[in-house]
């Protein structure tokens, strides 16, 4: 696997073979080889306790509306003209939410119309409104990878996400009270230069 | 007469002159798989015979080879049947064992993961103890198979094979007291099994459940059952043919010293019971037929001669 960091500890050295190749073959099912460029997991079976801290590499860009599709504002609604249905479903649910459900209508597959209402007026800068964001799709999942590769026992978990920079906890027990420090110490060993 | 087990594979083209000869030599079809144009017979055959039957069949294209799982039923134990431990390693070594001619039946144990709280229940240990073995699929910690084993093992009366990432000799101390086989170096992994390296680890999981049913084999044939248990799947074929038409791929599964019959106990018990193995000699008085845990299944377990003054 084709990290710039790609480490697995445990206290027991037939552990450390078998989880680098789970964490490969199920980095590799899910696609997310390019996506990570580092990844450090420590599991100590004694407490236990599953740690895995990473980086997300180059992050994919936001999509916006126009990126799409084509908005002429018109007296009395606003028309889309849709080019890619790729992102249509996330479009209507984010249109059904903002402007209601009888005001945005879909004459055919290519085309919405957003009726004008002046008690909610459609945003002039509705090309440029965010419609998908395929980091929070990449993020799950990750962290879905994560669980599969963390043993199955392991049923207390926590994971967090922020900035291209992700840890995942899992135990069988209750989390430490430490978790926090184990995890800044495990970024600390895998931001460290090789 | 010793009967061995052997697989036959050749061609569908006159395979019924086979099917014919192995009876006539005394041997019974355990199992017949007909694959578009070639035929597998999982069979049990008298020893000297072999070569015949490889006379016979070569000229349809048939070849002869030693299956020494033929015959037995072994349960393949996983603590779950989640992702964690699906398809691989379980499905694959189900599914080799059942090349080797074993008729293998995969259990995912409820609450089989987790150190701690690995269980298992009533149910699914009888379901077990149905088999000739149980093959324990354990992970990738010295540490959690020690623990776990002490409860996963609880109430298991089948022998017991325990597999998982640490060396066998690893896997020897960490069990007390000790199971009847251990397989080091195979664990949980996340792909399918085709290198050089993973087929061998297959083929060491099959070589210790030959081995230790072969032990178990030896035991038996110092009290002998009072009916083998193949002839008495024949018997049970010609006196009740409504088991012809189970859709099973195996209607009637062989055990080592027993039967599986799969049709519903409620209705066929009595009737199974009733059979006459020889004249005489009726199939209850000779084995203990018992519903199974298996869906609604019949379990016929064959008595020892010792218990029945009886060997037909």
């Amino acid at each position: 696997m084709v990290l710039d960091h790609f480490v697995v500890e445990s206290p027991e050295e037939w552990a450390v073979s078998a989880y680098t190749d789970i964490a490969n073959d199920v980095l590799l099912d899910h696609n997310l080889v390019r996506a990570i460029e580092r990844l450090h997991i420590a599991i100590d079976p004694e407490y236990p306790l599953f740690i895995a801290v990473g980086a997300l590499g180059r992050l994919p860009p936001v999509v916006h509306l126009r990126d799409f599709a084509e908005v002429t504002f018109n007296p009395g609604k606003v028309r889309l003209e849709i080019s890619d249905e790729t992102h249509l479903a996330a479009l209507l649910e984010l249109l059904w939410n903002r402007y209601g459900r009888n005001r945005v209508e879909q004459p055919d597959r290519w085309t919405i119309e957003i009726a004008e209402d002046p008690d909610l007026p459609v945003d002039p800068d509705l090309a440029g409104t965010v419609v998908s964001d395929p980091t929070v799709g990449l993020v799950r999942d990750l962290i879905y990878a994560l669980l599969a590769i963390a043993p199955e026992g392991f049923r207390v978990r926590e994971h967090h996400y922020e900035k291209g920079r992700f840890w995942l906890a899992a135990s069988e027990n209750t989390l430490p009270d430490d978790l926090e420090g184990r995890v800044r110490a495990l970024f600390a060993r895998m931001e460290a230069p090789a | 007469m010793i009967l061995v087990p052997i697989t036959y594979k050749g061609g569908v083209y006159r395979h019924d002159e086979i099917v014919d000869l192995i009876a006539d030599l005394g041997g019974y079809v355990i199992q017949k798989h007909v694959l578009a144009t070639e035929v597998v017979l999982l069979c049990l055959v008298p020893r000297d015979d072999i070569p015949l039957i490889e006379r016979i069949g070569r000229p349809l294209g048939g070849e002869v080879k030693p299956s020494p799982l033929v015959g037995t039923e072994v349960a393949i134990v996983t603590p779950s049947l989640s992702i964690h431990h699906l398809p691989h390693p379980a499905c694959d070594i189900a599914e080799y064992v059942r090349r080797l001619g074993a008729k293998s039946n995969m259990i995912g144990l409820a609450r089989g993961y987790g150190k701690r709280v690995a269980q298992t229940s009533a149910e699914e240990r009888e379901i077990i103890n149905e088999h000739d073995c149980a093959v324990f699929l354990l992970g990738n910690f010295d540490h959690c198979i020690r623990k776990k084993m002490v409860a996963l093992r609880r109430g298991v009366d089948v022998p017991i094979i325990l597999t998982g990432k640490p060396p066998t000799e690893d896997l020897r101390r960490a069990v007390d007291p000790p199971v009847a086989g251990y397989v080091g170096n195979v664990g949980r992994f996340m792909h399918r099994t085709k290198e050089a390296d993973e087929i061998e680890r297959l083929d060491a999981i099959v070589a210790e459940i030959t081995r230790v049913l072969d032990l178990r084999r030896e035991e038996i044939a110092k009290d002998p059952l009072s009916v083998s248990p193949a002839r008495l799947m024949s018997v049970i074929q010609t006196a009740v043919p409504e088991v012809l038409e189970v859709t099973s791929p195996t209607p009637i599964t062989v055990q080592i010293a027993g039967l599986r019959v799969k049709l519903p106990y409620t209705e066929y018990a009595d009737r199974i019971r009733s059979v006459e193995v020889e004249e005489g000699v009726a199939i209850g008085r000779i084995a203990d037929v018992l519903p199974s845990r298996m869906r609604d299944y019949i379990l016929v377990r064959i008595k020892p001669s010792s218990e029945t003054d009886i060997v037909v």
